[in-house]
């Protein structure tokens, strides 16, 4: 369960910038992403919740899809701060649903769009990482 | 993490400085990457794989000076990006140029990425090590917390000076990890647990409060247009929600009681005192000096704070911006608001927060048992918040009419914006007692009017360069341009000699094989 929830909350990380960057100009399509961003991210602040309070463990290994060894885990330590990284960045994206519309047009809109998941979902890496590789890619 | 961060300080566009700092954060980050890259290498040949499994039971049986190595290597890796000074250069130059929510997430959430990568290093992977390892970090911490508020209280440019507190806040971090260090050294498992904890619980502390500031600020920014808080003021009329999510993200950050700063420095405190009980001398007198110093980097962090909010949300508006400020829209309010009663949740029911941090020390300080002073803050405090509000409760309803008159302005017809006290101002004591910190070039331009008695115009400018990148930054780059220089005699543009170079380091390679 905690294993798909994990996955399913990395996997839109890696997908919604594809989704920002082709509807660029519709505002229905910004709209329903960014909301799907912030479920994403209350869905990898439980995983992380539950690592922490509950002390779940959690492995994903990518090894062999990857070059070299690269896999994800989570302990109580790294539970902690995945749920830092998304209970912080749900607040910032509801601000920036608001702030970057009014801020940004065209390309630069969709790029900070795009860019956002991507930065945050790097974050996410290096401190589930269980491997030096995994935590050097997301570095 | 650091390219996608670059590519969003970038969308704001290149031009000049803007491109430079860039540069600036990219480099620094690269070195710091370099020294990272060599902390999981010098695993490699006792953990092959470089899993972390392998790594942390290569760690036990390695050789001290490797460990040494080490710590060395991640402490001045993850230092750079955590932005401890010397190596904090990058963050008060790429923090503030960045859009307002990735500033947000840099600063709140980058930075402790940082710590993460730190904590796993130097907690997890070696365990405890000798106490010049804990020594190293506390000064390292002392030193970023000091001088983080001290170039923070002479800036007024608000994303800059919240950038610099970002310095201070590593700094109170890395004290309690400092703390920690030293106390496992000495065998003092309990004390170490609860320095750990206390560093843990301030890296998501200021991970709240701090975002909640940059988003402050991306609200100023949108309502006011400008960051500059000479040019704010009575900001809290206008923006009353953004105001008050600000002011509890204020005494947060300066530690007041309530709020979730006070709970970290709290523990943070307890631990230092703590450390007078060491058998150790050194350790018993360095540990208790330092809360002198946190108390010190409080105390001045709150004066900070006391000036951003009187000046930006209180008084006059000083501009036509601030006058026509206006607040911003409801999602931005809501995520703000959201910020600050988790501040405030966590200042009052910390409890939630400590047990399972508890837990998540006991995994790697082995055998440690939370001393009981960790738990019995969380059981005072609810009772502490009930008491406050009951105080303002029966202030309230004991307190007799209330007369509002116009306030006297010392026989002027009325009160103007230019009667205020400025953000300049309000720091210029504080900047004059540590004048040898800043060493500010002062330029006073007074231009007489003709009859010479009253000036017509005076300019006064104050430039500040930290003394880092005047003592430290400059000579290395000035060293490295010289040394470039006299390597550029080696480059003749004469193929023949190219020629002479390729057969010699082929010679030299050659000889190096042959006599390895």
């Amino acid at each position: 369960m905690i294993q798909t929830a994990f996955s399913a909350f990395l996997a839109s990380l890696l997908s919604i910038p594809a989704v920002f960057l082709v509807g660029v100009r519709s505002k229905t399509l910004r709209v329903a992403t960014s909301a799907l961003m912030l479920v994403a991210l209350a869905a990898g602040a439980v995983v992380g919740g539950m690592g922490f309070w509950h002390g779940a463990r959690l492995a994903v290994d990518f090894s062999q899809v990857s070059p070299l060894p690269f896999a994800l885990g989570l302990d109580r330590l790294s539970a902690f701060f995945l749920l830092l990284i998304c209970a912080i960045s749900v607040p910032v994206t509801l601000f920036s649903s608001s702030y970057v519309e009014r801020h940004y047009q065209g390309w630069g809109r969709a790029l900070l769009w795009a860019l956002l998941p991507l930065f945050i979902g790097s974050m996410v890496v290096v401190v589930t990482a269980s491997t030096a590789f995994a935590f050097l890619f997301g570095w | 993490m650091t390219l996608f961060s670059a590519g969003l300080i970038l969308i704001e566009g290149d031009a000049g400085q803007r491109r430079h700092n860039v540069f600036i954060y990219l480099l620094m980050m690269h070195a710091g990457t370099a020294a990272v890259i060599a902390t999981f290498f010098l695993f490699l040949p006792h953990a092959p794989g470089l899993d972390f499994a392998a790594m942390r039971t290569a760690a036990i049986s390695m050789p001290p000076g490797l460990r040494a190595a080490i710590f060395l290597l991640a402490f001045v890796g993850f230092g750079t990006k955590a932005g401890i000074v010397p190596l904090h250069l990058w963050l008060p130059k790429a923090h503030p140029i960045a859009p307002s929510p990735v500033s947000a997430l840099m600063s709140g959430v980058m930075l402790k990425t940082a710590v993460y990568g730190f904590v796993r290093i130097a907690f997890d992977f070696l365990g405890s090590g000798p106490a010049w390892w804990g020594y190293l970090v506390l000064a390292a911490g002392a030193v970023s917390g000091v001088l983080g508020v001290l170039y923070a209280i002479g800036e007024h440019d608000l994303k800059r000076l919240l950038a610099y507190h970002s310095v201070e806040n590593i700094g109170i971090i890395y004290l309690g990890l400092g703390a920690s260090l030293v106390f496992a050294s000495q065998g003092a498992s309990s004390w170490a647990a609860l320095a750990l904890v206390a560093a843990l619980l301030h890296t998501i502390n200021h991970a709240l409060f701090k975002s909640a500031l940059f988003l402050g600020a991306g609200a100023i920014s949108d309502g006011a247009h400008t960051l500059d808080i000479e040019e704010l003021g009575g900001l809290l009329k206008r923006m009353p929600v953004t105001g008050t999510a600000f002011l509890i993200a204020c005494c947060a950050i300066s530690g007041l009681p309530l709020f979730n700063g006070f709970i970290s420095e709290w523990l943070t405190f307890r631990s230092f005192l703590a450390g007078g009980t060491l058998a150790d001398l050194p350790a018993a007198i360095v540990l208790p000096l330092m809360a002198g110093t946190l108390a010190l980097i409080g105390g001045l962090a709150a004066a900070c704070f006391a000036k951003v909010y009187g000046v930006a949300f209180l008084g006059r508006a000083r501009s036509e911006e601030a006058e026509h400020a206006r607040e911003v829209a409801p999602a931005m309010q809501a995520s703000m608001v959201v910020l600050a009663t988790a501040c405030v949740a966590i200042g009052i029911l910390p409890g939630f927060l400590l047990r399972p941090l508890g837990a998540a020390v006991q995994e790697f300080v082995k055998g440690a048992v939370l001393p009981v002073e960790t738990f019995s803050i969380a059981r005072i405090m609810p009772w502490v918040a009930l008491a406050v509000v009951a105080i303002i409760v029966l202030g309230r309803v004991i307190r007799g009419a209330t007369r509002v008159t116009r306030t006297w302005a010392c026989g002027m017809p009325a009160l103007d914006s230019r009667m205020q006290y400025t953000s300049t101002a309000f720091s210029k004591p504080l900047r004059k007692v540590f004048a040898r910190v800043y060493q500010p070039e002062r330029h006073v331009e007074v231009v007489s009017d003709t009859s010479g008695y009253f000036p017509a115009a005076i300019s006064y400018q104050s430039v500040r360069t930290t003394s880092f990148e005047r003592s430290l930054y400059r000579p290395a780059v000035d060293a490295i341009v010289a040394a470039a220089h006299r390597l550029r005699r080696l480059q003749t543009g004469n193929i023949q000699i190219y020629l002479l170079y390729i057969f010699l380091a082929l010679v030299t390679l050659l000889v190096f094989m042959r006599f390895l």
